[in-house]
């Protein structure tokens, strides 16, 4: 039976030591200072230790699971920081991951950067063969290839010249080149494919393109949205050193670029996926702090308010006595986790006239770090009026919610509830 | 496309303490420790002008100031059965064998630090790197050493079939303690420092440039505890056929060897899992 799965990570986390910070004086700067060094060295030669266990620590990755499968395109995007090249160095095996595993099948081949192990005294010619060793070539597949890389890259001419003659667009164009002919099944990228002149990375992206047409399993580390979309068909979203989206690629980009993360206000108007009659509309979603401020990041146990606008088509004349707002929370799978119906609470929405706002108060976000979908409606007189299905994502991030710094594994569901537990011993 | 190759798998997993040394990768990783052989030798010779010249010159160099030293101060260096100009080169090009490569394993991983970053492969390849490549300039200053031994008509006899285990027994010791003072280096630069102050006086403390003979019997002991003290002298006499062969100091040798590549690379693969984090 060939297994299906390329890539897989179960629980896989990082820990990285920043390093125990030392108190410097701001003086010890002067030339007396370095003269005096080696014996103020001496002083501190006690408190260092080879494995410090005082080190603060960060956590680069923490408990990321998935599955990639063979054939799969998958890019992993988040901000700086968020994990992606320590995920990408554990799977290219350069680091060791702290907890978890990961297991890789098939022939696997990383370009973390472009003309690792060039060396410049050397020919590009020698450098070609020297390169496409570095990535578990041998000296025949290498001959099979080098004329087709030698094409590719453009720099025929200087072959047997040293690279450090090479203006650095060359240089790159020929490291591109070995790489764009390695032929792994599966291959892990990290932001290489900017290089050279816009003609030869249209060629660099036509490139990988037919490489990743070809079946072949690529995870992609980038920051060119663009580049996402084109290649990948789903993407992993990191934050924090979590997995928060996991997904289809295009809606990921989307929710990303103009995503909800800058902006914490949606104008619905452009919505026109719209059901009921219509006589009442919301047009805006926001996501508001306790104090009514826009909320800049949503966390895991925070207070939040989420804002409904609306706007009556025509102005009531008499308002309607019995409104019904209705929230609905979704995972990124659609499936409900909650709602929030303000009709069994003792809220009184009636007295609608023209515009206006609700607000929902949620006194702590009950789920775990990851986006969600809210699905809001307003039903009145007993008829649906408005509803808009997926209205808002909403990401939301790690917080210490337990004061443990502990969360629920998202495979226990996503919600967080409070709760606590009590032991009676009966001896 | 066939499917055997989606049978291989490779785990990634937090390094455990029972780490243990995976030959069956080293050999995977064959052409890559060729070609990174076959650069080092390329970098060590590509820029000189005179390049086997500089590969002779300091042996050669340091054989006239000890011929001199020796031919116009009257020291005796005790040395018996072979001209002392052969006891002498031939030490010296050993014992510089030893010191370079030594220096060089101990400091492969820094060396090696951006590829390390970049590229996975297994890390015992680095210090496997100079440990060979180095034999390369060891062979070549060999070649006044087979001129003089033709020109003095001083033959090997069958011992020269013994010339390979001395060798290996040398780079045994050499890549143990050029493992473990990269691993040592990882977390202190000191280490490095001590390794060259002990490489230096080593120099001065076995026999290069004088023979054992002219040491007080009762500290001989002592001196033997040298571990290229018998490699040195076995070596000579692998060369030599009238140089008897020094077994038990050489036995001790080998074994002292043993020890300290296994300590070192067990090291080694210790700090391996710091290696990334560290560089």
């Amino acid at each position: 039976m060939k297994n299906e799965t390329a890539i897989e990570v179960q629980g896989l986390s990082k820990k990285y030591s920043i390093g125990t910070i030392k108190k410097y004086k701001k003086k010890e700067i002067g030339i007396l200072d370095n003269l005096l060094l080696p014996f103020r060295m001496l002083r501190n030669i006690g408190e260092t230790s080879f494995f410090n266990k005082n080190d603060d620590f960060i956590w680069a990755l923490k408990d990321i699971n998935f599955k990639i499968n063979h054939g799969e395109k998958v890019g992993i995007i988040g901000k700086n920081g968020a994990g992606k090249s320590t995920l990408l160095k554990i799977l290219s095996r350069l680091v060791y991951p702290t907890e978890g595993k990961a297991t890789i099948r098939g022939r696997v081949t990383s370009l973390l950067e472009v003309g690792t192990g060039f060396n410049n005294n050397f020919t590009g010619r020698e450098n070609v063969y020297l390169n496409a060793t570095l990535y578990g070539l041998e000296r025949a597949e290498i001959d099979s290839i080098f004329d087709d890389i030698v094409e590719f890259s453009g720099v025929g001419k200087f072959l047997d010249t040293k690279i450090k003659y090479y203006s650095s667009g060359m240089r790159m164009r020929l490291a591109f080149s070995v790489a764009a002919h390695l032929d792994p099944d599966i291959l892990l990228l990290d932001e290489v494919l900017a290089v050279g002149d816009i003609a030869f990375q249209q060629k660099c992206l036509e490139r990988v393109e037919g490489l990743a047409s070809g079946g072949r399993t690529i995870v992609f580390v980038s920051h060119s949205m663009s580049a996402i979309v084109k290649f990948c068909d789903r993407v992993i979203w990191l934050q924090d050193g979590k997995v928060i989206y996991d997904g289809e690629a295009t809606e990921a980009v989307k929710l990303y670029q103009d995503g909800p993360l800058s902006e914490k206000e949606l104008d619905l108007a452009s919505r026109s996926d719209r059901k009921g009659t219509g006589l009442v509309r919301y047009t805006k979603v926001s996501i508001l702090d306790e104090n009514m401020n826009l909320c800049e990041n949503v966390r895991t146990g925070q207070c939040i308010n989420i804002a409904l606008d609306y706007r009556a088509e025509e102005p009531y004349a008499e308002p309607p006595r019995d409104v019904k707002a209705c929230i609905i929370i979704e995972d990124n799978k659609q499936n409900r986790l909650f709602g929030l119906p303000s009709e069994i609470l003792i809220a009184d929405l009636s007295n609608i006239k023209s515009t206006g706002r609700f607000i929902c108060k949620l006194n702590s976000l009950p789920v775990i770090p990851g986006v969600y979908d809210i699905t809001i409606s307003l039903l009145i007189d007993r008829q649906l009026v408005d509803k808009v299905v997926s209205a808002y994502k909403l990401v939301v991030l790690e917080d210490d919610y337990y004061g443990t710094g502990l969360l629920p594994k998202h495979t226990m569901g996503r919600v967080c509830v409070d709760f606590d537990w009590l032991h009676e011993s009966r001896n | 496309m066939s499917n055997n190759i989606h049978d291989k798998e490779i785990v990634i997993e937090p390094p455990s303490g029972l780490v243990h040394l995976n030959l069956r990768e080293l050999y995977e990783f064959r052409h890559m420790l060729w070609s990174m052989i076959w650069k080092s030798i390329r970098i060590q010779f590509s820029e000189l002008y005179l390049k086997f010249f500089w590969t002779f010159a300091r042996p050669l160099a340091m054989l006239g100031v000890f011929i001199f030293i020796k031919n116009y101060s009257g020291a005796n260096m005790h040395v018996s059965n072979i001209s002392y100009s052969l006891y002498l080169y031939s030490g010296l090009i050993i014992w510089f064998y030893f010191v370079e490569s030594t220096n060089a394993t101990a400091k492969s991983v820094e060396k090696d630090a951006a590829l390390m970053k970049k590229i996975y492969f297994p890390r015992l390849i680095s210090p496997l790197v100079p440990l060979v490549s180095n034999l390369y300039s060891f062979g070549i200053s060999a070649i006044p050493l087979v001129v003089m031994i033709i020109w003095q008509g001083t033959y090997p006899g069958w011992k020269l079939l013994l010339l390979p285990l001395v060798i290996l027994q040398c780079m045994i010791l050499i890549l143990g303690t050029g493992t473990m003072f990269a691993s040592f280096s990882l977390f202190s630069k000191d280490a490095e420092r001590f390794l060259k102050l002990v490489l230096y006086l080593g120099l001065f403390v076995s026999p290069v440039i004088y023979s054992p003979d002219k040491i007080h019997a009762k500290s001989q002991l002592v001196y033997f505890l040298n571990p290229m003290a018998g490699t040195l002298l076995a070596f000579r006499s692998c060369l030599f056929n009238d140089f008897p062969f020094p077994f038990w100091q050489w036995m001790y040798s080998l074994a002292f060897s043993l020890v300290f590549i296994i300590a070192g690379i067990r090291m080694y693969r210790r700090a391996d899992m710091h290696f990334a984090d560290k560089l």
